[in-house]
């Protein structure tokens, strides 16, 4: 069977040729699947509107060699709150291109198209930096890259003291002892190493409850942006963007 | 083993260059070419080589032009207080097609697009910044694309030039003319519905 039907969420889009566009699907059950949409940049065209950044649908595809082919589409929700915030929107940017990092092709991914939905959905929401860091440890974890918090990753003691440490280099706290042995480990705080386990297990649905310091969102937004470009081998072109944001009062 | 002559090769390799172009268009474009006139195909390079030396970007607007400032900056009929920012040249040809515009433009050499690492200083905004400094300007229509890369682009024109107490409007979103209500999709028809207007 070369048809397929799959529910998707667009992670990428390029323009191709004169109408044409390529897009990263991200599927439950496939994984990525890399699909062309004929004609879609056409005014006429029906599937203009759904074949756009963020969109959660429904595809039909055809198989090919190289690129599916998608023959119908339909969406069931198109995330506008993210189209009209620009912080959100670049947010957003940042959390499909994480997947489109750590995501394979031609595997399930059950769990992170259900996080990915969810967090696109609290994104529109919620305070976007928090569901950012929160979704940031949940992939890791998925990924099989969760930092081991529970205790000193060098010598094994519980965490203690005010200063604390983080080292991305061994994946995990450090004892304020142990992190004078690690030169390019994180100190940060004693409550941002619990925000960030507690940020990985706490029901994301209810993530608005938490309420996070300017110090502990920062701390942990370090933490994790070295973490990540520890793992994942590929730049995040989005976190530059969302860098150059945060010099700019939102006035929208 | 050649197939072609090497100038023959030489033209089908280079017009296949092109964008759409592939290989058998390459060949079928070389030998129309080689078919025509002399004096034809001489207008033809000559066309090509001055288009390329002449034209270059605006001073002011950053619009495609051969004398600087372009022709519509220079034009004193036109509004200086309104500017419309698109994306592309191409978009000024579009607005100046509905001949309902009489204001000057901006071309901003393209949109914002954080994942394929396009940032605001990849775009001429600080020479739109730059022009807003005389206070002959009222009002920034924002007419870039309506997809993600668009209204990103459009919304952080909007925080930057806002707080300058300048208007800043964005180009409404809707139906197609000539379009089938069944056929929408679900984000433009709710556009549509939120900008409607009393007739």
């Amino acid at each position: 069977m070369r048809d397929y039907k799959t529910e998707g969420i667009i992670i990428r889009v390029r323009d191709y040729n004169e109408a044409d566009r390529i897009i990263t699907l991200f599927t439950a059950d496939y994984g990525k699947v890399q699909a062309i949409a004929r004609g879609c940049r056409k005014p006429k065209s029906r599937k203009r509107g759904i074949i756009q950044l963020f969109t959660y649908g429904e595809f039909a595809l055809y198989r090919g060699r190289n690129l599916d082919t998608i023959t119908q589409c339909e969406g069931k929700e198109a995330f506008s709150g993210l189209r009209e915030d620009l912080d959100r929107m670049a947010f957003g940017a940042y959390l499909v291109e994480l997947v489109d990092g750590f995501a394979t092709s031609g595997e399930p991914h059950g769990d992170l198209f259900y996080l990915t939905l969810v967090c696109l959905h609290l994104l529109t929401v919620e305070d976007p930096e928090l569901v950012t860091r929160a979704f940031e440890i949940r992939i890791m974890d998925l990924m099989g890259y969760r930092p081991h918090l529970e205790s000193c990753v060098h010598c094994g003691r519980p965490i203690g003291g005010p200063r604390v440490a983080f080292s991305s280099r061994m994946g995990g706290s450090l004892c304020e002892i142990c992190a004078g042995h690690h030169p390019d480990c994180q100190v940060c705080s004693l409550g941002s190493l619990n925000m960030l386990k507690q940020l990985a297990s706490w029901d994301i649905k209810r993530l608005g409850v938490l309420k996070l310091t300017g110090e502990t969102k920062r701390e942990i937004g370090e933490i994790m942006k070295t973490y990540i470009s520890c793992r994942l081998d590929k730049e995040i072109k989005s976190a530059e963007f969302l860098h150059s944001l945060a010099g700019t009062q939102n006035i929208c | 083993m050649l197939y072609y002559a090497e100038p023959v090769a030489r033209l089908i390799e280079e017009l296949s260059k092109l964008p759409g172009i592939g290989p058998k268009t390459a060949q079928r474009l070389a030998f129309y070419i080689l078919n025509r006139d002399p004096g034809e195909v001489r207008e033809l390079a000559k066309a090509i080589v001055q288009a390329r030396e002449k034209i270059r970007y605006c001073s002011v607007c950053s619009n495609l032009t051969d004398l600087d400032p372009c022709q519509i900056c220079r034009d004193e009929s036109r509004s200086r207080s309104v500017i419309c920012a698109v994306e592309e040249p191409r978009d000024v040809v579009a607005i100046e097609k509905t001949r309902e515009y009489k204001g000057l433009y901006h071309v901003l050499q393209g949109a914002i697009s954080p994942m394929e690492g396009v940032g605001p200083d990849e775009l001429r905004i600080k020479e739109l910044l730059a022009r807003l400094q005389n206070n002959d300007v009222l009002e920034i229509i924002v007419a870039t694309n309506p997809n993600i890369e668009g209204e990103a682009t459009a919304m952080y024109l909007a925080r930057l030039i806002k707080p300058l107490g300048i208007k800043v409007t964005r180009i409404a979103h809707g139906l197609p003319v000539g379009g089938d209500l069944e056929y929408a999709d679900e984000v433009t028809l709710s556009k549509a519905l939120e900008g409607r207007r009393e007739i």
